[in-house]
C-alpha cells in the first residue's frame, strides 16, 4: 500500500484529531508509522488537548463522528497501555492547532519533526516554519495527511501540485525513506527471549573449529544462505576477526579454540530471534565455512568511535568532536537509554556494560556492539569490568551466575556519570586511593540537599556537578551514596528535562562549565541567603555566607 | 608562571585513571658502550609506542630515575610527549638500594599527588634495571618493595641485563615475580612488551587484576 517509511531516532512524530479519526488513520498509525520508528514510545507523541477533542467527538450526535473518535480513542489507548506512544501536556494546553505550532516553532531546531494532520491549513502554518528569517539549522518538517487510505506529503504535494493544495494520489518518497522491506516485517516477528532462574545446563566443552576461513574463502549464512567472499578484514582481537560483508554488515570469525558448545548454543538462540534496531549490533545469522561447521556470526556494522576513545578521555573528544556541548551528551544518554529499553523489553540484559562496546558519531549516534556477550536466556554474560560492576556482582565468578536489571542499572548509572563527567568515574575523592579501593571504599563525594561535598576531584568536576538539573543530581547521588537503583524510564525522562532545562538556559551548555551554578532569587533566600549587588561586575546574585561579596563569575577559580 | 598552571589544568582535567610506571636504571660504569646507548633507545621507543595508542598516552605516567655515579631524577613523573629526550651516561658505581629508595618515595609523592587531586590511579609499576651487583645496602629498599608487592600496591619488575646480573639480589626485590634476564640486549623486545602491558592496563578500566601477557616475555629472556 503506502510506501515504506523510516524515521531517525531524532524525529518526533505528532498526531493531530482529524487524522487520527479519518477512517484509516488507526490503522496507517499501527501498520505504518508505528514500524518506522526506532522507538515509538519515545517518538510518537499524542498531545492531551488532541485526546480531550476525541472526548468530545464520542460525545457527539453525529453517530459516523462518534465512531471515529471511538475506534481513534482505542487504537491510541492500546499504544498507550503498550507502552508505545507518549501523551504530553495538560489541561492548561491551549487548542490543538496552537499547540503544535507552538511546539514545532520551539523543538524545529532539535528534532526532526512529523505532523499527521488531514487540515490544510494547520499543514501549511507547519510547512512555513521550515524556513524563518531568524533561525537557521531548522531540521526536518513533515506534514502527511491520508488519501484514498495512502499517506501522503503535504509538501510534495505543495511542490507538485496545484496551488490550493488539494490532496491527489502522489505517494510519498520521503528522504527518510530507506527501510527494507524484509528488515520491517522482521522487527515486527521479534518475541522477547524467555527468562530464565538458572545459567543453561549446557557446558562450554570446545569445539575445534577444523576450516576457519581466511581472506579469499568463501562462507555461507546459515539461515539464508546467502554466499559471500571473505576479502576485506576490519581487524582482529583475542576471540577472532572481522570481516566487512555488503549492506553494513560485518563477519565475526572465531579463532580455532573459541569456539565451544555453549557459545555456539548461545548464539544460536540470539540468531534465531535477530533482534533489529537501529542502534544495536544484533548477531542476525550464523556463518558457516566450507565444511558446514558453524564458525562465527554476522552483524550490523557500527560507526563512530568507542566511549573509551573519545567522550571519556577530555582531550579526545576535543579533537574528534570538538563542535560538541552538554546537549550532545544528553543526547547521547537519551539514544543509549532508548536502546537499552528495548533490549530490556526483550529480557536482554547488556552486563558487561563499559566504554569500550558503545560506540558514538558525531550526529549522537549510539551502536551497542559485542553483543554476543549479552546476558540471554539462561546464557550469562561472562565478562566485567570492574569500575561498572555492581557491588553485589564484584568478586564472584560472572559466567556462573545471572545477572539482574538492578545490577545492570548500576552500571549504566556509573556509564552515564562518566557522560556527564566525561570520562570521571563516580568514587574518584580527594583524599582517596588507586582505583580498586575507591572501588570499595564507594565514597562519593559530591553535594547533594543536605549532604556538602567531601573531596570532589580538583579540576573541572565540580562545575560540571554543579551544572547538572536537580534530578540528575538526585539519581546519582541515592545511587551511589545510597545504593539505590532507578529504572531506565526515570532516567529517560531526567534526560528529557535536562533537554528542556538547556533549550531555556537554566543551567550551561558548556560540557566543562566555567562556572558553577547559580541559586535563583528565590533559592538563595529560602536557605537564609541574601540577594546582593555583586561588588565585581554589579551583577545581583546569591550571598550565602556574610562575607560573600563576588558573584561565581567574579570569584577567583577554585584552586 | 602561565605554563604551570596550563600543566595543572591539563593534569587534572585527564580524566584518565593514571597508570604510574617508574624506570630505576643501572647506569654505573660497565653500562657503558652498547649497553646504555641501547637502553636509551629501547626507552625512546617505549615512548614512542605509549604515544602511538591513545587510551595509554593519557594514562601512563613515566619516570625515570638513574643510579651510577649519582642517584637522580632524569624524568619527572608526568604523561609523555613527543619532546622528551633522555641523555644516558654511564659512570660510577651501581648504588642499587639509594636508586629503588629513591624511586619508592617518587612514587609515593606521585601517589599522594594523586589522591590529594582526586585521581583515580592503578598499582603503581616499578622496573629496575642492572647489568650487575649492588654496591650498597638494599635490604631497606628491597624489603619495602616486597611489603608494597605483597599488599598489592606495587608491580615490581626486576630485570638482568646480559650475563654479569645477579638475579639473587633482584630476587629480594620481588616476592611474586621471579627476575628475568635479558638475552644479549635485547631492550627493544623489552620495552615492546612494557608499551603492549601498558596498553593493557590503561585500556581496562577494571581496577584490580589485570592480565599481564608474561608469556609474551619468557620468549626471549631466560629465569
Amino acid at each position: 500500500m503506502t510506501s515504506k517509511l523510516a524515521f531517525s531516532l531524532s524525529t518526533r512524530v505528532f498526531i493531530d484529531t482529524c487524522w487520527i479519526m479519518h477512517p484509516q488513520g488507526p490503522e496507517i498509525l499501527v501498520d505504518h508509522i508505528l514500524p518506522a520508528l526506532p522507538d515509538p514510545s519515545t517518538q510518537l507523541v499524542l498531545a492531551y488537548p488532541v485526546s480531550e477533542e476525541l472526548k468530545k467527538h464520542m460525545a457527539s450526535d453525529n453517530p459516523d463522528r462518534a465512531t471515529a473518535a471511538r475506534n481513534a480513542t482505542l487504537t491510541l489507548a492500546t499504544l498507550q497501555r503498550k507502552q508505545l506512544i507518549r501523551v504530553m501536556g495538560g489541561s492548561n494546553d491551549t487548542f490543538p492547532d496552537n499547540l503544535f505550532q507552538q511546539l514545532f516553532a520551539q523543538w524545529r531546531l532539535t528534532y526532526n519533526l512529523v505532523l499527521l494532520t488531514n487540515d490544510r491549513a494547520l499543514a501549511a502554518d507547519i510547512i512555513a516554519l521550515r524556513s524563518s528569517a531568524s533561525v537557521q539549522n531548522i531540521r526536518r518538517i513533515h506534514v502527511y495527511f491520508i488519501k484514498k487510505g495512502e499517506l501522503m506529503s503535504w509538501e510534495t504535494q505543495r511542490k507538485h501540485a496545484n496551488e490550493n493544495m488539494q490532496p491527489q494520489d502522489t505517494r510519498y518518497h520521503g528522504a527518510e525513506d530507506t527501510a527494507s522491506d524484509s528488515a520491517e516485517r522482521t522487527t515486527r516477528g521479534i518475541q522477547p527471549f524467555e527468562t530464565a532462574k538458572e545459567v543453561t545446563s549446557v557446558p562450554d566443552t570446545p569445539i575445534r573449529i577444523q576450516l576457519v576461513p581466511k581472506a579469499g574463502d568463501v562462507i555461507t549464512l546459515a539461515a539464508s544462505g546467502t554466499r559471500y567472499t571473505l576479502n576485506e578484514q576490519l581487524g582482529a582481537g583475542g576471540e577472532g576477526t572481522a570481516w566487512k560483508l555488503p549492506d553494513n554488515q560485518v563477519a565475526k570469525i572465531f579463532h580455532a579454540d573459541k569456539m565451544n558448545r555453549r557459545r555456539l548454543a548461545k548464539l544460536q538462540l540470539m540468531t534465531s530471534n535477530p533482534v533489529r534496531h537501529p542502534s544495536i549490533c544484533w548477531p542476525h545469522d550464523l556463518v558457516k565455512n566450507a565444511g558446514g561447521e558453524v564458525v562465527g556470526y554476522v552483524m550490523p556494522q557500527a560507526q563512530g568511535r568507542e566511549l573509551d576513545r573519545s567522550v571519556f578521555r577530555a582531550p579526545l573528544m576535543a579533537r574528534v568532536f570538538p563542535h560538541w556541548n552538554r546537549s550532545h551528551l544528553v543526547q547521547v544518554c537519551i539514544h543509549l537509554l532508548q536502546a537499552i529499553r528495548y533490549l530490556h523489553a526483550h529480557n536482554v540484559l547488556i552486563g558487561d556494560i563499559n566504554g569500550r562496546n558503545i560506540m558514538v558519531d558525531e550526529n549522537t549516534n549510539v551502536w551497542l556492539v559485542d553483543c554476543d556477550s549479552y546476558q540471554v536466556a539462561g546464557f550469562p554474560s561472562p565478562v566485567g569490568v570492574q569500575s561498572f560492576l555492581a557491588p553485589e556482582l564484584r568478586g564472584i565468578s560472572l559466567g556462573t551466575r545471572l545477572r539482574t536489571v538492578e545490577s545492570e542499572l548500576y552500571s549504566l548509572s556509573v556509564l552515564l556519570f562518566m557522560l556527564f563527567l566525561p570520562g570521571k568515574g563516580p568514587y574518584a575523592y580527594q583524599g582517596g586511593g588507586d582505583l580498586a579501593s575507591n572501588l570499595q571504599a564507594q565514597h562519593f563525594p559530591y553535594p547533594f540537599g543536605d549532604t556538602p561535598s567531601s573531596g570532589v576531584p580538583v579540576g573541572p568536576w565540580y562545575n560540571a556537578w554543579s551544572q547538572l538539573i536537580f534530578r540528575a543530581k538526585e539519581l546519582f547521588f541515592h545511587t551511589f551514596s545510597d545504593g539505590r537503583r532507578f529504572p531506565i524510564q526515570d532516567w529517560l525522562d531526567m534526560a528529557r528535562r535536562f533537554e528542556n532545562a538547556l533549550e531555556r538556559g537554566f543551567v550551561s551548555n558548556e560540557i566543562f562549565p566555567r562556572y558553577r551554578k547559580e541559586l535563583s532569587r528565590e533559592e538563595a533566600l529560602a536557605r537564609g541567603g541574601r540577594w546582593i549587588a555583586c561588588h565585581g561586575c554589579g551583577r545581583e546574585f546569591g550571598a550565602m555566607k556574610s562575607f560573600h561579596t563576588l558573584c561565581v563569575r567574579c570569584v577567583p577559580a577554585r584552586k | 608562571m602561565t605554563d604551570l598552571a596550563l600543566t595543572h589544568d591539563d593534569f587534572v582535567s585527564n580524566p584518565a585513571a593514571r597508570v604510574p610506571v617508574i624506570l630505576c636504571l643501572d647506569v654505573s660504569s660497565s653500562m657503558s658502550g652498547p649497553p646504555i646507548d641501547e637502553l636509551q633507545q629501547g626507552l625512546m621507543q617505549f615512548i614512542r609506542e605509549v604515544l602511538a595508542d591513545e587510551l595509554a598516552a593519557s594514562a601512563v605516567e613515566l619516570s625515570v630515575v638513574t643510579f651510577g655515579e649519582r642517584v637522580q631524577q632524569d624524568i619527572p613523573f608526568g604523561t609523555l610527549n613527543e619532546s622528551m629526550t633522555l641523555a644516558l651516561r654511564a659512570s660510577g658505581c651501581t648504588p642499587m638500594g639509594e636508586g629503588v629508595s629513591l624511586s619508592l618515595r617518587l612514587l609515593e609523592e606521585r601517589k599522594s599527588t594523586y589522591q590529594r587531586m582526586g585521581i583515580d590511579y592503578y598499582q603503581p609499576w616499578l622496573v629496575i634495571m642492572t647489568d650487575g651487583a649492588p654496591t650498597d645496602s638494599i635490604q631497606e629498599a628491597a624489603a619495602r618493595c616486597r611489603e608494597l608487592a605483597a599488599s598489592r600496591k606495587l608491580a615490581v619488575f626486576p630485570i638482568g641485563i646480559g650475563p654479569g646480573a645477579n638475579l639473587q639480589t633482584l630476587a629480594e626485590f620481588s616476592p611474586n615475580r621471579p627476575p628475568l634476564r635479558l638475552q644479549g640486549l635485547q631492550f627493544s623486545k623489552f620495552f615492546q612488551w612494557l608499551s603492549a602491558s601498558m596498553s593493557r592496563v590503561s585500556a581496562s578500566t577494571p581496577g584490580t587484576t589485570v592480565p599481564l601477557d608474561v608469556a609474551a616475555i619468557t620468549g626471549w629472556a631466560q629465569l
